[in-house]
């Protein structure tokens, strides 16, 4: 449908194919596809750099890292067994080869403080980071979409300014100070809500998510409120929507695709930075709520140096980051056939 | 109004100096720019006025614990009875100071890798570059930064040796965005026929024309590092208490957060308000570049 509506010239990145400028264009599925294509291989070798920087965690530290574990406890044969668990021995190709084929075959190596393998851990833990994720950007979306709707119709200058200012506090105020005080005003004050703990059933999580999944989803649907604001501006002074107008098309069809999903595009194309704010605000409000996931892993084993653990987590935040990537900047030129001619 | 403030901008320059330049220079900045600076001027001499003034010693305890704002104490005092206003203007001193430093060194390094990617004619070079500016940027700041901390250990030369050796790839990426369209230039070209060196181009040509583009951004990444480095402290990677550090701090009053909120309060929205007056004064020079674009 929106594939024969005519598309618009966008400031190109040099290497980028030449705009189309015919009106009215054929559906051009296979041109979709060899885009997605090449992004897929595009995320495969980032998906490889960041196993390389994961990899790389534990021969940057200075000077001999399994002397700084050990300590003084060192014996040749403990330093013998803890240069294998690492990956330490042989040359550093090789090093990386025995690394990235254990990696491949889902093994992430075993944690120094437990002896747990990490990917079992991470698998535990992986939900709870989830879930709060997951419920952070419905709490961001159902704050974003309201915001911007209003920002991008409304005329009144003094609701841009006031907007301008409260969102930009809103993104200044990082998520633990958010979860710190929400905390201190809902949980010691009023005493409405849990200050810690959580409960796995998933009704019951719900009270123990609800002030995390806030502190995470307030400066995210600021910042989507913001692009969404902009691109209804940007989409509403389009000739198709002055043509749906003309048309006299019902109202709610007419605000679903001729207003909000062409400016969800840009929204969507957003999601792999969003996620990857997502998980970081996750790491430090789940500190803030005593949540066990994997942002709890992570800062555990940073502070006791627990170097398996870390490259794991790692990889998998990474990993995360790169396939949302993948998926966002695919369905954005799946929905959106501007956003197609973007190299 | 306006129209008064901008016949006086204009009499003002005319008046010419220095002192002129500033206040026409002032006179045409957005009101929320105006509010960032002055939140950061006010910032900066509380933080330094603060702690040399106050009676109090900010590192060391008091029999005076947790005791809520009053006359004497005008934040209260925490839970080891230090008086947490000092404190807190100190930790502004130090926040501030370790954000400026995380921004600079990646600000230049940055500026000139991303020049060199840009401007590179070997396709390589190039691939490898993105590759490795994608990498890097492809986790948040926080996690890569703390997981770097594993490497380096906890502590301030730990997080800024992280800040520096992943910040960088995000001026790389503006700074090889901009290179990548001066690059066919006339006056780089007429540089070439000249036989000038690269290094001569790279230098006196590119890199002046990228270095307003990623100073610009700097001023905006200087909001995410200031938020990361108390982010990081607060999980306990970062600066270490006794210093007085708006994370750290925050980390230690929440521990007491049923007997006192103020040491709780305090730091947090003063880390927020600094926050905001930068990313204020940031949001007021992206409008004006956007608007010299158009112009």
């Amino acid at each position: 449908m929106t594939d024969s509506l005519p598309t618009r010239s966008l400031p190109l990145p040099a290497e980028a194919p030449a705009p189309d400028t015919r009106v009215f264009d054929a559906p051009k599925r296979d041109r979709v596809l060899w885009l997605i294509g090449r992004r897929l291989v595009r995320a495969i070798l980032v998906a490889w750099g960041v196993s390389l920087l994961a990899f790389a965690i534990v021969r940057i530290v200075p000077g001999d890292p399994v002397a700084t574990l050990l300590g003084e406890e060192a014996t040749p044969d403990r330093v013998e067994v803890l240069r294998e668990r690492l990956h330490l021995d042989g040359s550093v190709a090789s090093q990386y080869g025995s690394w990235m084929s254990d990696v491949l075959r889902g093994d992430l190596g075993q944690s120094l403080q437990t002896t747990r393998p990490v990917l079992e851990t991470i698998g535990d833990r992986l939900p709870i980071t989830l879930w709060l994720i997951g419920l952070g950007m419905v709490f961001a979306l159902i704050l974003a979409i309201p915001l911007g709707l209003i920002g991008g119709l409304t005329r009144s200058n003094w609701y841009k300014q006031s907007f301008g200012l409260g969102s930009a506090a809103l993104i200044a105020t990082p998520p633990f100070v958010t979860g710190v005080l929400l905390l201190l005003v809902f949980g010691v004050r009023l005493r409405w809500l849990p200050v810690a703990g959580y409960v796995d059933t998933f009704p019951q999580n719900l009270e123990y998510l609800l002030l995390p999944a806030v502190a995470v989803g307030v400066p995210v649907g600021m910042i989507f409120a913001i692009v969404l604001q902009e691109s209804i501006r940007e989409t509403n002074a389009e000739e198709f929507v002055e043509t749906g107008l003309v048309w006299g098309l019902a109202k709610p069809q007419f605000v679903w695709r001729y207003l909000l999903r062409p400016s969800v595009a840009p929204v969507i194309g957003l999601m792999g930075y969003i996620v990857g704010a997502n998980l970081a605000a996750a790491v430090v409000v789940e500190t803030v709520f005593n949540l066990e996931g994997i942002g709890t892993y992570l800062v555990r084993a940073v502070l006791a140096r627990d170097y398996p653990v870390v490259q794991g987590t790692l990889f998998t935040f990474g990993f995360i980051v790169v396939v949302v990537h993948f998926l966002s900047d695919s369905i954005s030129a799946l929905i959106d056939p501007r956003a197609r001619t973007l190299s | 109004m306006t129209a008064l403030g901008e016949v006086g901008a204009r009499s003002a320059a005319a008046a010419g100096g220095l002192r002129g330049r500033l206040v026409a220079g002032w006179r045409s900045m957005p009101t929320g720019m105006r509010f960032g600076i002055g939140i950061m001027v006010l910032m900066i001499v509380l933080s330094v006025a603060v702690p040399a003034l106050s009676p109090y010693d900010t590192r060391r305890g008091s029999p005076d614990a947790n005791l809520p704002p009053s006359a004497e104490y005008w934040f209260g005092t925490d839970h080891l009875g230090r008086d947490v206003f000092a404190r807190t203007f100190e930790a502004a001193r130090i926040d501030i100071v370790l954000a400026a430093a995380a921004v600079s060194v990646p600000l230049l390094v940055g500026t000139i890798v991303g020049s060199i990617i840009g401007i590179t004619r070997s396709r390589l070079a190039q691939s490898a570059g993105d590759l490795a500016i994608e990498v890097i940027n492809s986790f948040p700041t926080l996690i890569i930064v703390i997981a770097l901390v594993a490497a380096f250990g906890r502590g301030t030369r730990g997080i800024l040796l992280g800040l520096f050796i992943t910040a960088w790839a995000r001026y790389a990426k503006v700074a090889r965005a901009r290179a990548l369209v001066i690059r066919d230039m006339d006056y780089l070209e007429a540089g070439r026929c000249l036989g000038y060196s690269r290094a001569r181009i790279l230098g006196r040509h590119v890199a002046p024309n990228v270095f307003p583009l990623t100073l610009a951004y700097a001023v905006s990444d200087f909001v995410v590092v200031i938020l990361a480095v108390a982010g990081l402290s607060f999980l306990g990677a970062g600066v270490q208490p006794p210093t007085p550090e708006w994370g750290a701090m925050l980390n230690d009053a929440r521990l007491h957060i049923f007997r006192a909120w103020w040491p709780v309060l305090f730091p947090g929205v003063m880390l927020s308000i600094t926050a905001l007056g930068v990313s204020l004064i940031a949001q007021g020079i992206g409008r004006r570049a956007s608007e010299n674009l158009v112009g």
